[in-house]
């Protein structure tokens, strides 16, 4: 197996997310644009799993593959063993609520929601009583370190205070899955050290996380890192 | 969220005053030119359309308006969709907002259009609309704003049902 191949599991019983083959492309016009070429990956349970790759590489497309958000156009995803393109509109909702939590980059909290109010946004709608609710959210924002400010509104908080609401937000269904994309971008040494413990010990307890960046330093911090270019995945960085 | 109520609600006392004003000018046009019914036609003529154009406006105005809204608002509504809130409580949220919304400037539309009425009253040769004039033009302002946002609200049920995937420019 040369360097630029994926590895294969020996242990298929502990594999979260499978690649197979799979290749995007976005038709804009007379362009074609191919966003990922035959990309295949497999990334473990309880993994700290790196995608790193400059701006416009792929990263954030192989994302929200991996995240049911979009869908390859040739090729195959499966999540927790289940193919995403045998699952209806309503099994893929149910996943991505289920199993699923996502750290967007910046601005992806709503404004108009305290830090409490936007952890707390997938369980509004599924009955949990307001107590539950309160516990829930103060359990999340203690454990990324924002409890005191639960009642801001996201203009109010720092960029860093921002991504660690983003990623208490992801942990609120106590997902299997966590997906990062850019988790760190604008934050200082001291909020990516926060964020990457949280990380470091989300994966202690089993919980699969795949983050797509060009930071260095979660790169260090990773179990597995691959590279991404022209919509190119390898097993080494591109020279 | 004052410069969209305050929009919608110029647009609903427009549809206030427009229904209004018809209704007063056949009220008017049956006193004064009761012996020359073809003059006091045109003029109702001339009050009905204008009732029209301006229900038409305000019915577009508010169109407009909230689908500028949603538009802005569509990465929010694709971020509740990506972290697994149901299409259909999606979908139900922004309906009942755009209505809300609507409905709220439709009244301070119609708290508009009665002081403005309140207003005219006071010159010498008001002739008052009669109360079931007022209720319907209190009704037609208050209706319009809401049915203007129908259309839009289902457009956008619709394009949620179609994307099977999640909303992937959400950053």
């Amino acid at each position: 197996m040369s360097d630029s191949e994926p590895r294969i599991p020996t242990d298929w019983s502990d594999v979260t997310l499978v690649c197979r083959d799979v290749w995007k492309v976005f038709r804009s016009g007379d362009s074609i644009v191919k966003a990922l070429q035959g990309v295949s990956l497999y990334i473990g349970r309880g993994e700290l799993f790196c995608i790193r790759g400059p701006s416009g590489s792929g990263k954030t497309t192989l994302l929200n593959l991996l995240g049911a958000l979009d869908f390859p156009t040739k090729g195959e995803v499966f999540g927790l063993g289940l193919s995403y393109q045998d699952l209806s509109s309503r099994e893929l909702g149910k996943f991505r609520r289920e199993y699923l939590g996502f750290v967007f980059q910046e601005l992806s909290l709503v404004p108009h929601l305290t830090a409490a109010e936007n952890v707390l946004l997938p369980k509004l709608f599924d009955g949990t009583s307001r107590e539950e609710l309160e516990l829930t959210a103060s359990r999340l924002l203690h454990r990324v370190d924002g409890f005191h400010r639960s009642s801001h509104f996201p203009p109010q908080l720092s960029a860093g205070e921002r991504q660690r609401v983003g990623i208490a937000r992801a942990l609120v269904r106590d997902p299997r899955i966590v997906l990062a994309d850019e988790p760190t971008a604008s934050l200082d040494n001291k909020n990516v050290g926060k964020v990457l413990t949280i990380f470091r010990d989300l994966c202690n307890s089993g919980v699969t996380i795949v983050v797509a960046t060009h930071d260095d330093r979660v790169e260090r911090a990773s179990d597995h890192v691959v590279w991404i270019n022209d919509g190119i995945l390898s097993e080494e960085p591109f020279r | 969220m004052l410069p969209v109520y305050v929009s919608i609600a110029s647009g609903s006392s427009l549809v206030f005053i427009v229904v209004v004003l018809n209704a007063m000018t056949k009220q008017q046009s049956r006193t004064v030119f009761f012996a020359s019914l073809d003059d006091g036609h045109y003029l109702e003529y001339a009050a009905t359309w204008l009732m029209a154009i301006g229900v038409f406006v305000a019915f577009l105005q508010t169109q407009f308006l909230m689908q500028r809204l949603v538009q802005d608002r569509y990465v929010e509504f694709g971020l509740f969709i990506n972290i697994g809130i149901p299409r259909r409580i999606v979908g139900v949220l922004i309906s009942l907002e755009q209505i809300s919304h609507a409905a709220t400037g439709g009244v301070i539309g119609i708290l508009f259009g009665f002081m403005l009425l309140l207003a005219v009253s006071l010159s010498r040769d008001y002739v008052s609309p009669r109360p079931r004039d007022t209720a319907l033009a209190t009704a037609v302002a208050a209706i319009v704003p809401v049915i203007a946002v129908v259309p839009l609200a289902i457009t956008l049920v619709m394009r949620l049902r179609q994307n099977r995937g999640g909303i992937s420019r959400v950053r």
